[in-house]
Protein backbone atom coordinates (compact mmCIF):
# COMPACT_ATOMS: atom_id res chain seq x y z
CA UNK A 1 0.00 0.00 0.00
CA UNK A 2 2.83 2.21 -0.18
CA UNK A 3 3.00 2.64 -3.69
CA UNK A 4 -0.60 3.10 -3.84
CA UNK A 5 -0.11 5.46 -6.51
CA UNK A 6 1.50 3.03 -8.45
CA UNK A 7 4.60 5.24 -10.05
CA UNK A 8 7.34 2.30 -8.55
CA UNK A 9 5.62 -0.29 -10.18
CA UNK A 10 5.11 1.16 -13.16
CA UNK A 11 9.00 2.40 -13.04
CA UNK A 12 9.96 -1.18 -13.16
CA UNK A 13 7.36 -2.47 -15.95
CA UNK A 14 7.85 0.33 -18.41
CA UNK A 15 10.07 -0.40 -21.10
CA UNK A 16 11.30 3.16 -21.40
CA UNK A 17 12.59 3.14 -24.87
CA UNK A 18 9.73 1.75 -26.38
CA UNK A 19 7.32 3.91 -24.11
CA UNK A 20 9.10 6.84 -25.11
CA UNK A 21 8.45 5.90 -29.12
CA UNK A 22 4.92 5.64 -28.21
CA UNK A 23 4.52 8.58 -27.03
CA UNK A 24 6.22 10.39 -29.41
CA UNK A 25 3.53 8.35 -31.86
CA UNK A 26 0.71 9.56 -30.24
CA UNK A 27 1.51 13.16 -30.17
CA UNK A 28 2.25 12.79 -34.05
CA UNK A 29 -0.97 11.65 -34.23
CA UNK A 30 -2.59 14.51 -33.08
CA UNK A 31 -1.63 16.02 -36.57
CA UNK A 32 -4.08 12.96 -38.74
CA UNK A 33 -6.60 15.88 -39.40
CA UNK A 34 -3.21 17.43 -41.53
CA UNK A 35 -2.28 13.70 -42.78
CA UNK A 36 -5.74 13.01 -43.90
CA UNK A 37 -5.29 15.10 -46.76
CA UNK A 38 -2.46 13.14 -48.14
CA UNK A 39 -4.24 10.12 -47.71
CA UNK A 40 -1.99 8.72 -44.20
CA UNK A 41 -4.71 9.47 -42.07
CA UNK A 42 -6.68 6.16 -42.31
CA UNK A 43 -3.05 3.78 -42.01
CA UNK A 44 -2.64 5.87 -38.26
CA UNK A 45 -6.19 4.70 -37.45
CA UNK A 46 -5.75 1.22 -38.84
CA UNK A 47 -2.00 0.53 -36.68
CA UNK A 48 -3.25 2.64 -33.65
CA UNK A 49 -4.96 -0.08 -32.18
CA UNK A 50 -2.32 -2.73 -32.63
CA UNK A 51 0.48 -0.16 -31.17
CA UNK A 52 -1.75 0.93 -28.20
CA UNK A 53 -2.59 -2.70 -27.44
CA UNK A 54 0.98 -3.64 -27.07
CA UNK A 55 1.28 -0.85 -24.72
CA UNK A 56 -1.45 -1.93 -22.71
CA UNK A 57 -0.97 -5.62 -22.54
CA UNK A 58 2.28 -6.12 -20.85
CA UNK A 59 0.74 -3.60 -18.20
CA UNK A 60 -1.86 -5.55 -17.33
CA UNK A 61 0.05 -8.90 -17.36
CA UNK A 62 2.24 -6.89 -14.74
CA UNK A 63 -0.88 -6.39 -13.08
CA UNK A 64 -1.13 -2.62 -13.41
CA UNK A 65 -4.55 -2.44 -13.63
CA UNK A 66 -6.93 0.49 -14.02
CA UNK A 67 -8.09 -0.12 -10.34
CA UNK A 68 -4.18 -0.61 -9.24
CA UNK A 69 -3.68 2.55 -8.52
CA UNK A 70 -3.41 6.51 -9.79
CA UNK A 71 -1.15 5.80 -11.98
CA UNK A 72 -2.88 2.71 -13.38
CA UNK A 73 -6.03 4.52 -13.18
CA UNK A 74 -4.93 7.58 -14.92
CA UNK A 75 -3.40 5.85 -17.36
CA UNK A 76 -6.22 3.33 -18.52
CA UNK A 77 -8.85 5.85 -18.34
CA UNK A 78 -6.98 8.02 -20.77
CA UNK A 79 -5.75 5.21 -23.05
CA UNK A 80 -9.17 4.05 -22.75
CA UNK A 81 -10.60 7.42 -23.77
CA UNK A 82 -8.07 8.24 -26.44
CA UNK A 83 -8.43 4.40 -28.14
CA UNK A 84 -12.17 5.40 -28.35
CA UNK A 85 -11.69 8.66 -29.92
CA UNK A 86 -9.33 7.04 -32.39
CA UNK A 87 -11.26 4.30 -33.43
CA UNK A 88 -14.73 4.81 -32.55
CA UNK A 89 -17.09 7.48 -34.05
CA UNK A 90 -16.14 10.60 -32.74
CA UNK A 91 -13.04 10.64 -35.40
CA UNK A 92 -14.65 10.27 -38.41
CA UNK A 93 -17.38 12.90 -36.76
CA UNK A 94 -14.68 15.30 -36.41
CA UNK A 95 -12.56 14.80 -39.76
CA UNK A 96 -15.29 14.11 -42.25
CA UNK A 97 -14.62 17.46 -43.57
CA UNK A 98 -14.93 16.09 -47.29
CA UNK A 99 -18.46 15.22 -47.18
CA UNK A 100 -19.62 18.29 -45.73
CA UNK A 101 -17.55 20.74 -47.86
CA UNK A 102 -19.89 22.76 -50.40
CA UNK A 103 -23.24 21.11 -48.57
CA UNK A 104 -24.21 24.78 -47.97
CA UNK A 105 -24.52 26.78 -44.91
CA UNK A 106 -24.86 25.40 -41.72
CA UNK A 107 -28.11 25.26 -39.84
CA UNK A 108 -26.00 24.98 -36.42
CA UNK A 109 -23.30 27.82 -36.97
CA UNK A 110 -22.50 29.13 -33.62
CA UNK A 111 -21.41 32.61 -32.61
CA UNK A 112 -19.50 32.34 -29.05
CA UNK A 113 -15.86 31.34 -29.67
CA UNK A 114 -15.16 30.71 -26.24
CA UNK A 115 -14.42 27.33 -26.48
CA UNK A 116 -11.66 27.78 -28.44
CA UNK A 117 -9.55 28.53 -25.18
CA UNK A 118 -8.93 24.62 -25.55
CA UNK A 119 -9.75 23.66 -28.46
CA UNK A 120 -7.87 24.60 -31.31
CA UNK A 121 -9.72 26.27 -34.53
CA UNK A 122 -8.48 23.65 -37.30
CA UNK A 123 -10.35 21.23 -35.53
CA UNK A 124 -13.45 23.19 -34.63
CA UNK A 125 -13.74 24.39 -38.06
CA UNK A 126 -13.69 20.72 -38.62
CA UNK A 127 -16.46 19.97 -36.40
CA UNK A 128 -18.61 22.50 -37.48
CA UNK A 129 -18.66 21.96 -41.47
CA UNK A 130 -18.96 17.78 -40.22
CA UNK A 131 -22.65 17.48 -42.27
CA UNK A 132 -24.88 15.63 -39.31
CA UNK A 133 -27.22 13.98 -41.55
CA UNK A 134 -24.72 11.36 -42.81
CA UNK A 135 -24.65 10.31 -38.72
CA UNK A 136 -27.11 7.21 -38.36
CA UNK A 137 -28.24 9.04 -35.41
CA UNK A 138 -29.60 11.87 -36.72
CA UNK A 139 -31.28 9.94 -40.22
CA UNK A 140 -32.78 6.80 -38.77
CA UNK A 141 -35.81 7.02 -36.55
CA UNK A 142 -34.87 4.93 -33.99
CA UNK A 143 -30.77 4.38 -33.45
CA UNK A 144 -30.45 8.25 -31.36
CA UNK A 145 -33.53 6.86 -28.95
CA UNK A 146 -31.83 2.75 -28.82
CA UNK A 147 -28.67 4.45 -27.90
CA UNK A 148 -30.39 6.44 -25.22
CA UNK A 149 -32.14 3.48 -23.85
CA UNK A 150 -28.31 1.52 -23.60
CA UNK A 151 -26.70 4.52 -22.09
CA UNK A 152 -29.54 4.90 -19.48
CA UNK A 153 -30.33 1.35 -18.89
CA UNK A 154 -26.62 1.34 -17.71
CA UNK A 155 -26.55 4.65 -15.57
CA UNK A 156 -27.80 1.42 -12.65
CA UNK A 157 -24.45 -1.09 -13.77
CA UNK A 158 -21.96 2.21 -13.44
CA UNK A 159 -23.40 4.55 -10.98
CA UNK A 160 -26.15 2.99 -9.20
CA UNK A 161 -23.17 -0.07 -8.15
CA UNK A 162 -20.75 2.37 -7.26
CA UNK A 163 -23.31 3.88 -5.19
CA UNK A 164 -23.92 0.71 -3.17
CA UNK A 165 -20.87 0.83 -2.36
CA UNK A 166 -21.68 4.41 -0.86
CA UNK A 167 -24.18 3.79 0.64
CA UNK A 168 -22.21 0.63 2.48
CA UNK A 169 -20.25 3.81 3.51
CA UNK A 170 -22.88 5.67 4.93
CA UNK A 171 -23.60 2.93 6.91
CA UNK A 172 -26.86 2.39 4.88
CA UNK A 173 -28.15 -1.02 2.45
CA UNK A 174 -25.70 -3.98 2.54
CA UNK A 175 -24.43 -3.76 5.88
CA UNK A 176 -23.44 -7.34 6.85
CA UNK A 177 -20.86 -7.16 3.90
CA UNK A 178 -17.77 -5.56 4.43
CA UNK A 179 -16.84 -2.35 1.83
CA UNK A 180 -13.95 -4.29 0.83
CA UNK A 181 -16.03 -7.15 0.16
CA UNK A 182 -18.75 -5.32 -1.41
CA UNK A 183 -16.20 -3.31 -3.56
CA UNK A 184 -15.11 -6.75 -5.20
CA UNK A 185 -18.21 -7.99 -5.71
CA UNK A 186 -19.62 -4.71 -7.53
CA UNK A 187 -16.28 -3.74 -9.14
CA UNK A 188 -16.69 -5.89 -12.37
CA UNK A 189 -20.23 -4.70 -12.75
CA UNK A 190 -19.57 -1.15 -12.53
CA UNK A 191 -16.45 -1.45 -14.91
CA UNK A 192 -18.96 -3.09 -17.75
CA UNK A 193 -21.33 -0.31 -16.95
CA UNK A 194 -18.93 2.37 -17.43
CA UNK A 195 -17.95 1.06 -20.63
CA UNK A 196 -21.47 0.63 -21.62
CA UNK A 197 -22.35 4.10 -20.51
CA UNK A 198 -19.19 6.13 -22.30
CA UNK A 199 -19.28 4.42 -24.96
CA UNK A 200 -22.70 4.97 -25.59
CA UNK A 201 -22.50 8.18 -24.32
CA UNK A 202 -19.93 9.17 -26.94
CA UNK A 203 -21.79 7.65 -30.01
CA UNK A 204 -24.70 10.44 -28.99
CA UNK A 205 -22.13 13.08 -28.52
CA UNK A 206 -21.22 12.32 -32.10
CA UNK A 207 -25.01 12.96 -32.87
CA UNK A 208 -23.89 16.73 -32.27
CA UNK A 209 -20.72 17.80 -31.53
CA UNK A 210 -20.56 21.65 -31.62
CA UNK A 211 -23.98 21.45 -29.76
CA UNK A 212 -22.90 19.33 -26.82
CA UNK A 213 -19.24 21.33 -26.71
CA UNK A 214 -21.13 24.37 -26.27
CA UNK A 215 -23.69 23.07 -23.63
CA UNK A 216 -22.52 24.19 -20.38
CA UNK A 217 -24.61 21.40 -19.04
CA UNK A 218 -22.67 19.00 -21.06
CA UNK A 219 -19.42 20.41 -19.91
CA UNK A 220 -20.20 20.16 -16.18
CA UNK A 221 -21.09 16.47 -16.77
CA UNK A 222 -18.00 15.64 -18.09
CA UNK A 223 -16.21 17.32 -15.97
CA UNK A 224 -17.92 15.89 -12.50
CA UNK A 225 -17.61 12.58 -14.71
CA UNK A 226 -14.02 12.71 -14.91
CA UNK A 227 -13.56 13.67 -11.04
CA UNK A 228 -15.76 10.63 -10.41
CA UNK A 229 -14.08 8.40 -12.30
CA UNK A 230 -10.60 9.03 -10.83
CA UNK A 231 -12.13 9.41 -7.20
CA UNK A 232 -13.65 6.29 -7.55
CA UNK A 233 -10.33 4.27 -8.75
CA UNK A 234 -8.44 6.40 -6.30
CA UNK A 235 -9.71 7.74 -2.60
CA UNK A 236 -13.06 5.88 -2.69
CA UNK A 237 -11.40 2.47 -3.65
CA UNK A 238 -8.31 3.15 -1.04
CA UNK A 239 -11.15 3.95 1.97
CA UNK A 240 -13.33 1.31 0.80
CA UNK A 241 -10.36 -1.43 1.01
CA UNK A 242 -9.36 -0.22 4.21
CA UNK A 243 -10.60 -0.57 7.75
CA UNK A 244 -11.85 3.38 7.68
CA UNK A 245 -13.20 4.75 10.81
CA UNK A 246 -17.39 5.67 10.76
CA UNK A 247 -16.66 9.39 9.63
CA UNK A 248 -14.25 8.94 7.02
CA UNK A 249 -16.29 6.58 5.44
CA UNK A 250 -19.40 8.81 5.28
CA UNK A 251 -17.42 11.38 4.23
CA UNK A 252 -16.02 9.34 1.64
CA UNK A 253 -19.34 7.85 0.60
CA UNK A 254 -21.37 11.19 0.44
CA UNK A 255 -18.95 12.52 -1.77
CA UNK A 256 -19.26 9.87 -4.02
CA UNK A 257 -22.67 10.57 -3.90
CA UNK A 258 -22.62 14.05 -4.73
CA UNK A 259 -19.95 13.88 -7.69
CA UNK A 260 -22.25 11.17 -9.19
CA UNK A 261 -25.77 13.00 -8.65
CA UNK A 262 -24.24 15.98 -10.05
CA UNK A 263 -23.28 13.80 -13.15
CA UNK A 264 -26.92 12.76 -13.33
CA UNK A 265 -28.35 16.50 -13.06
CA UNK A 266 -25.54 17.48 -15.40
CA UNK A 267 -27.15 15.44 -18.07
CA UNK A 268 -30.31 15.75 -17.63
CA UNK A 269 -29.86 19.70 -17.69
CA UNK A 270 -28.15 19.16 -21.01
CA UNK A 271 -31.56 19.43 -22.73
CA UNK A 272 -32.53 22.44 -20.40
CA UNK A 273 -30.15 24.87 -21.21
CA UNK B 1 -63.07 8.82 -17.14
CA UNK B 2 -58.90 8.76 -16.99
CA UNK B 3 -58.90 10.99 -19.55
CA UNK B 4 -60.88 13.59 -16.93
CA UNK B 5 -58.66 12.65 -14.07
CA UNK B 6 -55.47 13.70 -16.12
CA UNK B 7 -57.12 16.83 -16.63
CA UNK B 8 -58.20 17.02 -13.49
CA UNK B 9 -54.98 16.73 -11.84
CA UNK B 10 -52.84 18.48 -14.21
CA UNK B 11 -55.43 21.72 -13.98
CA UNK B 12 -54.23 21.75 -9.83
CA UNK B 13 -52.97 24.89 -8.50
CA UNK B 14 -49.59 22.60 -7.92
CA UNK B 15 -49.47 21.08 -11.21
CA UNK B 16 -49.87 23.79 -12.67
CA UNK B 17 -46.83 25.90 -10.73
CA UNK B 18 -44.61 22.83 -11.22
CA UNK B 19 -45.39 22.53 -14.93
CA UNK B 20 -44.40 26.11 -15.35
CA UNK B 21 -41.47 26.28 -12.60
CA UNK B 22 -37.79 27.11 -14.47
CA UNK B 23 -36.06 24.60 -12.08
CA UNK B 24 -38.31 22.90 -10.13
CA UNK B 25 -39.48 20.00 -13.14
CA UNK B 26 -35.70 19.30 -14.20
CA UNK B 27 -34.61 18.97 -10.77
CA UNK B 28 -37.66 16.46 -10.56
CA UNK B 29 -36.93 14.60 -13.08
CA UNK B 30 -33.30 14.51 -12.66
CA UNK B 31 -34.14 13.11 -8.97
CA UNK B 32 -36.59 10.50 -10.90
CA UNK B 33 -32.98 9.59 -12.61
CA UNK B 34 -30.97 9.28 -9.49
CA UNK B 35 -33.82 6.92 -7.60
CA UNK B 36 -33.81 4.82 -10.94
CA UNK B 37 -30.21 4.34 -11.02
CA UNK B 38 -29.97 3.61 -7.20
CA UNK B 39 -32.77 1.51 -7.04
CA UNK B 40 -31.62 -0.05 -10.36
CA UNK B 41 -28.68 -1.21 -8.86
CA UNK B 42 -30.69 -2.35 -6.16
CA UNK B 43 -32.79 -4.86 -8.01
CA UNK B 44 -29.94 -5.64 -10.53
CA UNK B 45 -27.56 -7.25 -7.51
CA UNK B 46 -30.88 -9.22 -6.39
CA UNK B 47 -31.84 -10.61 -9.81
CA UNK B 48 -28.20 -10.76 -10.46
CA UNK B 49 -27.62 -12.91 -7.09
CA UNK B 50 -30.19 -15.08 -8.12
CA UNK B 51 -28.81 -16.06 -11.03
CA UNK B 52 -25.77 -16.83 -9.54
CA UNK B 53 -23.49 -14.39 -11.33
CA UNK B 54 -22.69 -11.78 -8.48
CA UNK B 55 -22.14 -12.02 -4.82
CA UNK B 56 -21.98 -15.28 -4.73
CA UNK B 57 -20.10 -16.20 -1.42
CA UNK B 58 -23.28 -14.33 0.47
CA UNK B 59 -26.24 -15.64 1.00
CA UNK B 60 -28.90 -15.45 -1.18
CA UNK B 61 -31.35 -14.51 2.40
CA UNK B 62 -28.74 -11.97 3.64
CA UNK B 63 -28.62 -10.02 0.02
CA UNK B 64 -32.82 -10.27 -0.11
CA UNK B 65 -32.83 -9.09 3.65
CA UNK B 66 -30.71 -6.14 3.21
CA UNK B 67 -32.12 -4.48 0.11
CA UNK B 68 -35.49 -4.94 1.55
CA UNK B 69 -35.87 -1.85 3.16
CA UNK B 70 -33.62 0.55 1.20
CA UNK B 71 -35.10 -0.95 -2.00
CA UNK B 72 -38.56 -0.03 -0.95
CA UNK B 73 -37.34 3.49 0.26
CA UNK B 74 -35.80 3.83 -3.40
CA UNK B 75 -39.17 2.58 -4.60
CA UNK B 76 -41.43 5.18 -2.95
CA UNK B 77 -39.14 7.99 -3.70
CA UNK B 78 -38.70 7.15 -7.62
CA UNK B 79 -42.98 6.63 -7.89
CA UNK B 80 -43.14 9.65 -6.08
CA UNK B 81 -40.83 11.53 -8.44
CA UNK B 82 -42.63 10.42 -11.23
CA UNK B 83 -46.11 10.66 -10.28
CA UNK B 84 -44.98 14.44 -9.82
CA UNK B 85 -43.48 14.37 -13.41
CA UNK B 86 -46.72 12.38 -14.95
CA UNK B 87 -48.91 15.59 -13.11
CA UNK B 88 -47.92 18.13 -14.94
CA UNK B 89 -48.30 16.18 -18.27
CA UNK B 90 -51.26 14.40 -17.35
CA UNK B 91 -53.20 14.92 -20.67
CA UNK B 92 -50.68 14.87 -22.79
CA UNK B 93 -49.29 11.49 -21.49
CA UNK B 94 -52.86 9.97 -21.39
CA UNK B 95 -52.52 9.80 -25.22
CA UNK B 96 -48.70 8.86 -24.78
CA UNK B 97 -48.15 5.16 -26.49
CA UNK B 98 -44.84 4.82 -24.42
CA UNK B 99 -46.48 6.30 -21.06
CA UNK B 100 -49.07 4.00 -21.42
CA UNK B 101 -46.37 1.00 -22.08
CA UNK B 102 -44.35 1.80 -18.91
CA UNK B 103 -47.79 1.83 -17.03
CA UNK B 104 -48.63 -1.46 -18.29
CA UNK B 105 -44.87 -2.51 -17.75
CA UNK B 106 -45.60 -1.38 -14.03
CA UNK B 107 -48.36 -3.23 -13.68
CA UNK B 108 -46.87 -6.27 -15.08
CA UNK B 109 -44.14 -5.78 -12.48
CA UNK B 110 -46.93 -5.88 -9.93
CA UNK B 111 -48.29 -9.05 -10.82
CA UNK B 112 -44.62 -10.11 -11.03
CA UNK B 113 -44.35 -9.40 -7.55
CA UNK B 114 -47.66 -11.04 -6.58
CA UNK B 115 -46.51 -14.19 -8.30
CA UNK B 116 -42.97 -15.01 -6.87
CA UNK B 117 -43.52 -13.41 -3.06
CA UNK B 118 -43.86 -17.05 -1.88
CA UNK B 119 -42.79 -18.75 -4.52
CA UNK B 120 -39.58 -17.05 -4.71
CA UNK B 121 -38.64 -14.55 -2.64
CA UNK B 122 -39.95 -16.06 0.76
CA UNK B 123 -38.03 -18.40 0.05
CA UNK B 124 -34.27 -17.31 0.07
CA UNK B 125 -33.54 -19.31 3.69
CA UNK B 126 -34.66 -22.93 1.82
CA UNK B 127 -32.54 -22.28 -1.32
CA UNK B 128 -29.12 -21.21 0.95
CA UNK B 129 -29.71 -24.50 3.23
CA UNK B 130 -30.30 -26.42 -0.45
CA UNK B 131 -27.41 -24.47 -1.90
CA UNK B 132 -29.47 -24.53 -4.78
CA UNK B 133 -31.33 -21.64 -7.05
CA UNK B 134 -34.72 -23.20 -8.52
CA UNK B 135 -35.34 -22.88 -11.63
CA UNK B 136 -38.35 -20.43 -10.82
CA UNK B 137 -36.38 -18.17 -9.02
CA UNK B 138 -34.25 -18.17 -12.01
CA UNK B 139 -37.03 -17.09 -14.24
CA UNK B 140 -38.32 -14.17 -11.37
CA UNK B 141 -35.02 -12.84 -11.92
CA UNK B 142 -34.50 -12.48 -15.34
CA UNK B 143 -37.97 -11.58 -15.70
CA UNK B 144 -37.63 -9.01 -13.03
CA UNK B 145 -34.87 -7.15 -15.28
CA UNK B 146 -36.02 -7.33 -18.39
CA UNK B 147 -39.10 -5.79 -17.09
CA UNK B 148 -37.15 -3.08 -15.25
CA UNK B 149 -35.22 -2.55 -18.55
CA UNK B 150 -38.24 -2.31 -20.47
CA UNK B 151 -39.52 0.05 -18.09
CA UNK B 152 -36.73 2.50 -18.42
CA UNK B 153 -36.41 2.64 -22.09
CA UNK B 154 -40.12 3.22 -22.56
CA UNK B 155 -39.75 5.63 -20.12
CA UNK B 156 -37.35 7.49 -21.89
CA UNK B 157 -39.71 6.72 -25.08
CA UNK B 158 -42.41 9.12 -23.36
CA UNK B 159 -40.37 12.08 -24.35
CA UNK B 160 -39.97 11.52 -27.94
CA UNK B 161 -43.70 11.81 -28.58
CA UNK B 162 -44.85 15.14 -29.73
CA UNK B 163 -47.67 16.24 -28.19
CA UNK B 164 -51.04 15.67 -29.37
CA UNK B 165 -53.31 19.48 -29.75
CA UNK B 166 -55.05 19.00 -26.42
CA UNK B 167 -56.42 21.39 -24.23
CA UNK B 168 -52.84 21.85 -22.13
CA UNK B 169 -50.84 21.66 -25.42
CA UNK B 170 -52.81 23.84 -27.27
CA UNK B 171 -52.93 25.99 -23.85
CA UNK B 172 -49.11 25.27 -24.11
CA UNK B 173 -49.02 27.29 -27.70
CA UNK B 174 -51.41 30.25 -26.45
CA UNK B 175 -49.20 31.07 -23.32
CA UNK B 176 -45.89 31.19 -25.61
CA UNK B 177 -44.30 27.62 -24.85
CA UNK B 178 -43.66 28.04 -20.81
CA UNK B 179 -43.38 25.39 -19.41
Amino acid sequence: MNDWIGLKTAGATLNLPITSLYTVSLLVSSLAPLARASGSGAAVRRNFPAGQGTGCFPMLRHGVTMSQGLFGTAFFTLTGMHELHGVGPVQPAALRRSVAVGSGGSPWAVGDHSLASWQSDTILDEMMVYDLNSNPLNNNDWAFALTECFHITAFALSIGTIMLVDFRLLGLGLKHESARKLLKDTGLWTLAGLVIVITSGLVIFSSDPIHYLYNEAFRWKITALVVGIIYNYTIHRKVAMSNFSPGVGALTGLVSVLIWVSVLFGGLWIAFV
Amino acid sequence: MILSFALWIQATGFFTWLRGSGYAYPIILSLHMVTLTAFGAMILMTDLRLLGLAMRTRPVADVLDQLRVTKRCGLALMVTFGVLLAGCKAEEYYYNIFFRLKMTTLGLLIIHSLTFRRSVYRRAALMDETGIIPGNAKTAAVLSLALWITVACMGRGIGYIEPPLGIHAALRYLCGGAG
